[in-house]
């Protein structure tokens, strides 16, 4: 039996049921207009639920609902007797009791669920509709960009079904990424990132996924920095969109969704009637090289010299290594033999990764290898060259050579013969002392006198007398004198029977000399002694008929007359000589001087000497200055050109008259270009002009900037983001004010503006202006 | 004490007046009638509530009471100068009556005081107008790091230098910059005290530029203007006998745009003629450029005569004399020559050994042995001393040879029809004078915006002209259809940029001489009364009336 205490409770908990059901429709309702102002979810939610606890308070879910359920039951079941609140009374009195009793006794009337828990619900749905309602088309109108809303009438057939027009909206951008896939050789992982800043290596594949809020008449273009577009593909769920391709150059891109309205139509390429509803901003594609294996040869000789005692091996290391791997690497080594013309030559390769080659190369590594030259047959006069190669993984292998290192084995039998040649020319040099020194040791000699026995300072005076003799000997082979006995009128061949010492010594007081009888010249002598000749042999002819000299000598001295008819005069010295006149004289007088010093010396007696010794010096001096000579270069010295004359004044013949060139450079120099866009940057909004003009300098800087590395690329990304009408921030002002100002005309001195006077005023005053 | 008169004609008047009255006497009879409590407190409660009664009548009267002016000077401290200064200048100005300008602001009526002496420059217009009647003296207030004056070209050519100069308060040594972006164009180490500066480069950019001024680390302000194109030159190579020399500068004169002539004189009735750029070729030449040889060409005479310039170069050892080329062209040169030497070097380049030495004429461009001289005419004629160029080209340094040139070429362009000169920076309601120099053809007006300015003939230059007008708008105004200005704000905006305090301070000064010019001061002499109005400020009555009505409420809970 269904007791009316059950039914209470189950009224109740109906009308809590009810209380709920009307907060969460006023929540509901509060969160849609919250949403609608453009509240933050959590806000939403936040909001909602404190609205939603805050209807439940106000229509009474907290509070006991004993009191309204006994009401509600007491209206609708007449079986209830009003005397439900007995249940829940206390200290009942005896009618009150026997009421109760009866009440037990008696089954309730049951009332349908629905009609408690959806009562008067009807205000609170009508509330949420409406703020759902406002809501729904607050987001259609704030979602619609500007100037992009087409309401359009429905096509024929759909017109048929509903007048009503219907919103079109262009897709909109949600996401995009890009996925590298590196060349399978470099065995680097995939990998895909929302950052759309891509640096990969040459030869990776690159996929661009782009999402878009509806793929219908939407076509996604990727574009680079010259404007040139490329298609992307429709991906598989709607929206998606997708493009791959190879990486080979660095370069900037942009993504860019067209779409087409309806009414027009829709065709893969993009044109004019074509809607750009969204523009990313530009992004770097860097292409980093794969770079070729490096090679570091161990030895640093280029160049060694094999000998026969040294070891028939040769162990050669070196360390190789490439960014991904290498794949081969050879020591490659040729032989030269023979010399000349028949010179043969045999290359051997060694493989050094024999085993290394299966598992696909190695990133670096320190090969080592022995070269066994017995086995080449090295032999003496032979030449080895070998150099190091490696060859990475590359599908389009890179191949690396180190340098080429030499070894020669030494020929010492050609060796020897070649030292034996060169010992002809290896003359050593005369000693002789100079006439200073000379002069040094009799300064010495003398100083050292008192000290030293007799014996002992004669024979070094002599010594020095010798010194001086060989001097003048020296000397005297400049002038033409050949011989010793040339010199002082000492001439033993002449004279073999005559004293010795005659030559040498002065005989002043000789009485041949105070008789008259002077002492003879050596030349005086020779004419002697060939007179003497002549007069042994009267009737010989002399042979020699050939002319030497003035045959009027005669006339001028008898002895020079003499001298003409019988001397042979080529080897006299006084004619053959280097000098001219002054300087031979005064060599002569030299010479003379030497003679006496070292007739004193032999004496024993060097401070007579010492005089005579220090004249020859002086006059070896005077000819030693005397001898320089300036020597005036000799060539052929044109006669001087007169060309105020000649200029002008060839043969014309056929020549035309007036040659004419007219050239026009289109190209306008970057400066100018910089010039005009650093202009632009202060302007509030560019026009299409000024955009081309922006699109320009960017197209003539990219070719300069894009080698030189990242930091620069700045530059570019704003120009494109100017020509793309976007807006750039202070900083970025800055920056591309800085870059651009690099590129702008370098003057070093700039002009001040000079105000245009009265012509004649002037004129007058610079002609009067005195400094 | 006085009370200012009441607008009896005005019902609320009489309304609040019944207020007021009921509410003084409502509350003492309230007070009176109630039994039960002691007379002290009886009388405790009636003075409170009269005394906030009393209050509300304040509020509402406003009255004023005069305060004896002791001092005969009033001295005007703007808010920017340090109490210090404002005490040592009062000391100065004996028993002078210090003021700041929001108190003078909250003054119902100028303070008739002998005279009036401004300290610091930063005061509104309104205050200035204040002291039309007064005797008026001013001690400007030099705040360190404060830019006191500044001028620049508010029109400028490309290629032409822009000069910034001006004077700024230093306390320690810094470094005053001029910076494009982050590329600093010029600079100069300023010591302690109030420096004088000037710094210099030539314009390299098109249309509206703005410059950054920066004391050491601290941006001071953004001083704008604006550059003209030039146009490309007409050049023309008198030369005999072709050389690389004049091939090399002609083709790359061409590069540039230029419009070039080279005639080469190959015999007698053969030329080569080469022409590069024909745009504007019918004109006559701006630019002739010929060799020591050439210089009694006609055409020379003729180019000199019309205003056009003349450029030397090539020069061989006799024509180091000068004396050739000084007839000819109508000009003199002072050169010395280096003794002992056959060259010189200049940089990578080579001079004939002699120098240019500076006379009032010749101007010498520093780091080429290059001098420039006007002539007779209005032309100019320079001359180059170095020997060859060209090495610098084919070395592949096209920048060093580009730097040369255009050094070379800014000197010797000739003087541009219209001129329009400004200088900035220009403020707000500020006469600005225009200046038009060789108009082609004459203009009359000159359009500023949305006005119209005339243009008036210069007394002694005939080819000058003026218009003086006064921008109404902040920001980048058009001027005629291609240049602008840009006006700058001279109002009191936090933080005062130094445009804006120079602003300020050139106001206050042209205000100060307008009134020495004028001396006003005897106005102020006849009024007899030294006093000032005071009054409490509405605050002040509000915050009576607060306290009076928290003792009020307090009191009761009190016993």
């Amino acid at each position: 039996m269904y007791t009316h205490q059950q039914q209470v409770r189950a009224v109740t908990r109906q009308l809590r049921a009810n209380a709920a059901f009307r907060s969460v429709l006023v929540g509901l309702s509060v969160a849609a207009l919250l949403w609608l102002i453009g509240m933050p979810m959590g806000g939403v939610a936040g909001l909602g639920t404190l609205s939603a606890l805050a209807a439940f308070w106000q229509v009474g879910g907290f509070d006991n609902q004993n009191l309204v359920a006994i009401t509600l039951l007491h209206r609708n079941s007449p079986s209830a007797e009003h005397s439900l609140p007995l249940f829940f009374r206390q200290n009942l009195n005896l009618a009150e009791q026997l009421q109760l009793e009866r009440l037990t006794q008696q089954a309730a009337t049951p009332i349908p669920f629905w009609k408690v828990v959806f009562a008067d619900l009807r205000p609170y749905v009508l509330l949420w509709l409406l703020a759902t309602g406002g809501a729904g088309l607050g987001y259609f109108w704030s979602n619609k960009p500007v100037g992009q809303e087409v309401v359009v009438e429905k096509s024929m057939r759909s017109a048929v079904n509903s007048s009503r027009p219907v919103l079109v909206l262009p897709p909109r951008f949600r996401s995009a990424s890009v996925g590298v896939m590196p060349p399978p050789y470099t065995r680097l992982p995939a990998r895909t990132s929302p950052d759309l800043n891509v640096s990969a290596y040459v030869g990776s594949v690159i996929t661009w996924q782009v999402r878009l809020s509806q793929s219908a008449r939407a076509r996604v273009r990727l574009v680079n920095d010259r404007g040139t577009e490329l298609a992307f593909a429709s991906g598989q769920n709607e929206g998606d969109f997708r493009y791959q391709d190879r990486l080979l150059n660095s370069g900037l891109y942009a993504l860019r969704v067209y779409w087409t309205p309806p009414g027009k139509r829709s065709g893969r390429s993009t044109t004019p009637a074509d809607s750009l509803v969204y523009q990313s901003d530009f992004y770097r594609l860097e292409a980093r090289p794969d770079l070729p294996p490096a090679i570091r040869p161990t030895a640093k000789n280029l160049y060694t010299t094999y000998r026969n005692t040294a070891p028939a091996t040769l162990p050669v290391t070196a360390t190789l290594s490439d960014d991904f791997g290498i794949q081969q690497a050879y020591l490659v080594a040729t032989l030269a033999r023979g010399s000349g013309e028949n010179v043969k030559f045999r290359e051997s390769r060694f493989p050094l990764l024999s085993g290394t080659a299966q598992k696909g190369g190695f990133r670096s590594a320190l090969v080592a290898h022995t070269l066994n030259l017995t086995q080449f047959g090295f032999a003496p006069g032979d030449e080895l060259y070998y150099y190091w190669l490696a060859i990475d993984n590359r599908p389009d292998p890179q191949i690396t050579k180190s340098d080429t290192y030499f070894v020669v084995f030494k020929d010492t039998a050609r060796t020897a013969e070649a030292e034996l040649a060169t010992m002809a020319v290896n003359i050593m040099p005369e000693y002789f002392r100079s006439q200073r020194q000379i002069i040094i040791d009799t300064d010495k000699l003398i100083a050292r006198r008192k000290k030293i026995s007799i014996n002992a300072f004669n024979s070094e005076s002599n010594e020095i007398g010798f010194d001086q003799k060989v001097l003048r000997l020296r000397y005297g082979q400049y002038m033409g004198e050949e011989f010793e006995n040339q010199i002082g009128g000492h001439s033993p061949l002449a004279d073999n029977d005559a004293h010795l010492l005659d030559g040498y010594a002065h005989k002043h007081d000789t009485e041949t000399e105070k008789g008259g009888d002077v002492v003879k010249p050596f030349a005086f002598k020779m004419a002697e002694a060939a007179e003497k000749k002549g007069a042994d042999l009267p009737g010989a002819a002399h042979a020699d008929d050939h002319d030497h000299g003035p045959k009027t000598g005669q006339e001028q001295d008898p002895l020079a007359a003499l001298m003409e008819q019988y001397v042979h005069n080529h080897d006299n010295g006084e004619v053959n000589t280097f000098y001219e006149q002054s300087t031979r004289s005064l060599l002569k007088m030299a010479l003379e001087q030497m003679w006496q010093s070292e007739l004193h010396l032999r004496l024993y007696e060097p401070e007579k000497a010492r005089p005579f010794e220090l004249k020859a010096l002086e006059y070896l001096k005077t000819a030693q200055q005397k001898a320089r000579a300036y020597a005036k270069k000799s060539g052929y010295d044109p006669p001087p050109l007169r060309e105020k004359e000649t200029r002008l004044t060839g043969e014309l013949g056929d020549a035309p008259e007036q040659h004419r060139q007219v050239r026009t450079y289109a190209n306008v120099p970057v400066a100018t270009l910089v010039a005009q866009v650093l202009g632009l940057l202060e302007l509030p909004t560019l026009t299409a002009a000024h955009r081309q003009q922006i699109r320009q300098l960017s197209l003539a800087l990219s070719g300069p900037l894009l080698p030189s590395g990242l930091p620069n690329w700045a530059v570019l990304t704003g120009l494109q983001k100017l020509a793309n009408g976007q807006r750039l921030t202070g900083r970025e002002v800055g920056q591309l004010q800085t870059k651009l100002a690099a590129f702008a005309e370098a003057t070093g001195v700039g002009n001040s503006p000079a105000q245009v006077a009265q012509k004649r005023l002037e004129t007058a005053f610079w002609r009067n202006l005195r400094p | 004490m006085s009370i200012p008169p009441l607008n009896l004609n005005w019902p609320g008047t009489w309304l609040v007046a019944a207020l007021l009255l009921a509410l003084l006497l409502v509350p003492l009879w309230l007070i009176l009638r109630r039994r039960g409590q002691g007379r002290g407190r009886q009388t405790v409660r009636l003075v409170l509530h009269g005394l906030l009664w009393l209050a509300l009548v304040g509020l509402w009267l406003q009255p004023r009471w005069q305060q004896p002016l002791p001092a005969k000077t009033l001295l005007l401290v703007a808010d920017n100068v340090p109490g210090a200064l404002a005490r040592q200048v009062a000391t100065r100005h004996k028993k002078a009556f210090r003021l700041s300008v929001a108190a003078f602001q909250r003054l119902k009526i100028t303070p008739p005081v002998d005279s009036v002496w401004l300290v610091g420059q930063s005061f509104p217009p309104n205050v200035l107008a204040r002291l039309s009647g007064q005797s008026v003296g001013w001690e400007p207030y030099d705040a360190h790091g404060e830019v006191q004056q500044i001028r620049w070209e508010g029109v400028v050519r490309q290629g032409d230098n822009q000069v910034v100069q001006g004077q700024i308060g230093l306390e320690t040594p810094q470094w005053l910059r001029l910076r494009f972006g982050q590329k600093t164009l010029d600079s100069t180490r300023l010591a302690p005290g109030n420096q004088p500066f000037r710094l210099i480069y030539p314009v390299f950019s098109r249309g509206r530029t703005a410059l950054t001024l920066w004391l050491d680390q601290t941006l001071l302000d953004t001083l704008r203007f604006v550059a003209r194109p030039i146009p490309p030159l007409r050049v023309r190579f008198v030369v005999d006998a072709p050389d690389f020399e004049t091939q090399t500068l002609a083709r790359w004169l061409g590069q540039q745009g230029h419009a070039v002539t080279l005639l080469n004189r190959l015999s007698t009735g053969i030329s080569s003629e080469q022409v590069l750029n024909p745009g504007t070729l019918a004109a006559p030449p701006d630019l002739v450029i010929t060799d020591a040889a050439n210089l009694n060409n006609k055409l020379i005479g003729k180019m000199l005569a019309d205003g056009k310039s003349v450029f030397v170069l090539n020069l061989t050892p006799p024509d180091l004399t000068f004396q050739a080329i000084g007839r000819a062209t109508n000009t003199q040169w002072a050169v010395r020559r280096v003794p002992g030497k056959d060259t010189l070097r200049v940089g990578e380049l080579a001079a004939w050994p002699v120098q240019f030495l500076p006379t009032i004429r010749a101007f010498l461009l520093p780091n080429y042995p290059v001098a420039v001289q006007p002539a007779p005419g209005g032309g100019r004629v320079g001359v180059s001393l170095l020997t060859e160029t060209y090495p610098l080209r084919l070395r592949g340094d096209s920048v060093a040879y580009a730097r040369l040139w255009l050094s070379v070429l800014a000197q010797l362009r000739p003087s541009a029809p219209n001129n329009l000169l400004v200088d900035a920076p220009i403020f707000r309601a500020e006469p600005t004078r225009f200046r038009l120099n060789n108009a082609r053809p004459p203009v009359a007006r000159l359009l500023v915006g949305a006005d119209t300015a005339t243009f008036s003939f210069d007394p002694i230059n005939p080819r000058a002209h003026h218009a003086i007008t006064r921008p109404t708008t902040i920001g980048w105004t058009p001027v005629q259809d291609s240049l602008a200005i840009y006006v700058s704000n001279n109002q009191a905006t936090k933080p005062l940029g130094a445009l804006a305090a120079v602003g300020q301070r050139r106001q206050t000064a042209a205000w100060v001489r307008l009134h020495r010019q004028y001396d006003t001061g005897q106005i102020g002499a006849t009024v007899t009364p030294k006093t000032l109005d005071k009054s409490l400020p509405d605050w002040g009555w509000l915050l009576l009336v607060g306290l009076l009505l928290t003792a009020v409420w307090v009191e009761p809970k009190l016993g």
